[in-house]
């Protein structure tokens, strides 16, 4: 079966200061896996590499059979990204989040909507309620690749149990 | 299809309580530019406060939430979608303006209102790219913002003709938008 994800030797340097150090991954359906980083903000970029948001300075990324260099949009379809700070879109309700992923996503409200709220309930005692957002709304269009950026503990067994034919990555902090 | 619906999520996105609040604020005061007696001096007030409306309009859209990062768009899409957003923003003061003028039976020169829509539009768009820069850089873009949309107004004043600052506007808004894109495209959001 083909990985869901392929990280090479991925690393990410600015202005010459190492911020990623190299890190590689082959990870199929139902897999799961765990990469560490030196400091927060390492693994905070290496999480976005992983979910090709963010371009690695060196090696290659592939989501699928797609390069985040150069199918990136691609890449981020198969991808549900859930970040450390949670929900970013401020006072927006969930209804007029879920439409928003809808219409740029491309899927049918509803049943985004359903699929959102079956996810907050479940998470409903184990996250607050700003990070249960963002997983809700992150996986709620069913994603092959989950990609958590330093999850809370407890989190990523949880998304498992949810999505288990999903890969999922997540990364922390040595 | 699709790529017109996401277009118009990331436009009504972007249009938060603030910018509608500036816009608000856009259409009161091109307004009341229009409505005042001012004979001296007031073309000059009324363009120059359009352009740097218009400029910050660009620069004002928050193009950095990670949402728009994560969606599946490539850099071009997101572009488009924003610039949507500022030139909407970037228009009304112009708008408000010619529409207070109409209603006043004010005389004013087609050359010179379509002029100062297009400095508007083009002010925008240059500024958009200042969003995704901090500092200096920012500024040097909101800076060029003024001086496009300026140049772009003042060029029919000096006599030249509308098919001249019609080509170079289009130009330019083309440039930008293609620069914008780019730089989007290239853009790490690391924090």
């Amino acid at each position: 079966m083909n990985p869901i994800l392929r990280i090479s030797a991925a690393r990410f340097v600015r202005d010459g200061c190492e911020l990623v150090e190299p890190f590689s991954s082959v990870l199929g359906p139902a897999e799961r896996e765990t990469v560490t980083q030196a400091d927060e903000r390492g693994a905070h970029i290496a999480a976005r590499i992983a979910a090709a948001i963010v371009k690695p300075t060196c090696g290659s990324v592939f989501v699928g059979d797609f390069d985040s260099r150069v199918q990136p949009a691609q890449a981020k379809r198969l991808v549900g990204f859930i970040p450390a700070c949670g929900f970013s879109g401020g006072t927006r309700s969930l209804e007029r989040e879920v439409r928003f992923r809808a219409d740029v996503w491309d899927l049918d409200p509803q049943t985004l909507r359903r699929n959102a709220e079956t996810l907050l309930a479940a998470l409903e005692s184990t996250a607050t309620p700003s990070y249960a957002r963002a997983v809700a709304l992150a996986l709620a269009p069913g994603v092959a690749l989950i990609v958590l950026e330093t999850p809370p503990p407890g989190v990523a067994d949880i998304l498992a149990r949810l999505q288990p034919e999903a890969a999922l990555l997540a990364t922390r902090v040595a | 299809m699709k790529a017109v619906r996401a277009t118009f999520a990331i436009a009504r996105r972007d249009l938060r309580p603030s910018s509608v609040f500036g816009l608000a604020a856009r259409i009161l005061v091109g307004a009341l530019l229009a409505a005042g007696d001012v004979e001296i001096g007031w073309p000059v007030v009324a363009y120059a406060y359009c352009i740097v409306a218009a400029a910050s309009a660009g620069l004002e859209i928050r193009v950095r939430d990670l949402t728009y990062f994560t969606a599946p768009l490539y850099g071009r899409q997101l572009a488009r979608a924003h610039a949507l957003t500022a030139s909407c923003v970037a228009g009304a003061a112009p708008v408000a303006m010619l529409a207070v003028a109409m209603s006043r039976h004010v005389a004013w020169s087609w050359p010179n209102v379509a002029a100062l829509f297009a400095g508007s539009l083009i002010a925008a768009l240059v500024g958009l790219s200042g969003t995704l820069r901090q500092g200096a850089a920012a500024a040097t873009y909101a800076l060029f913002a003024f001086v496009a949309g300026g140049a772009i107004v003042l060029l029919p004043l000096a006599g030249v003709p509308p098919y001249g600052w019609l080509a170079l506007a289009a130009l330019l808004g083309f440039l930008a938008l293609r620069a914008f894109g780019e730089t989007l495209a290239r853009y790490d959001p690391l924090e």
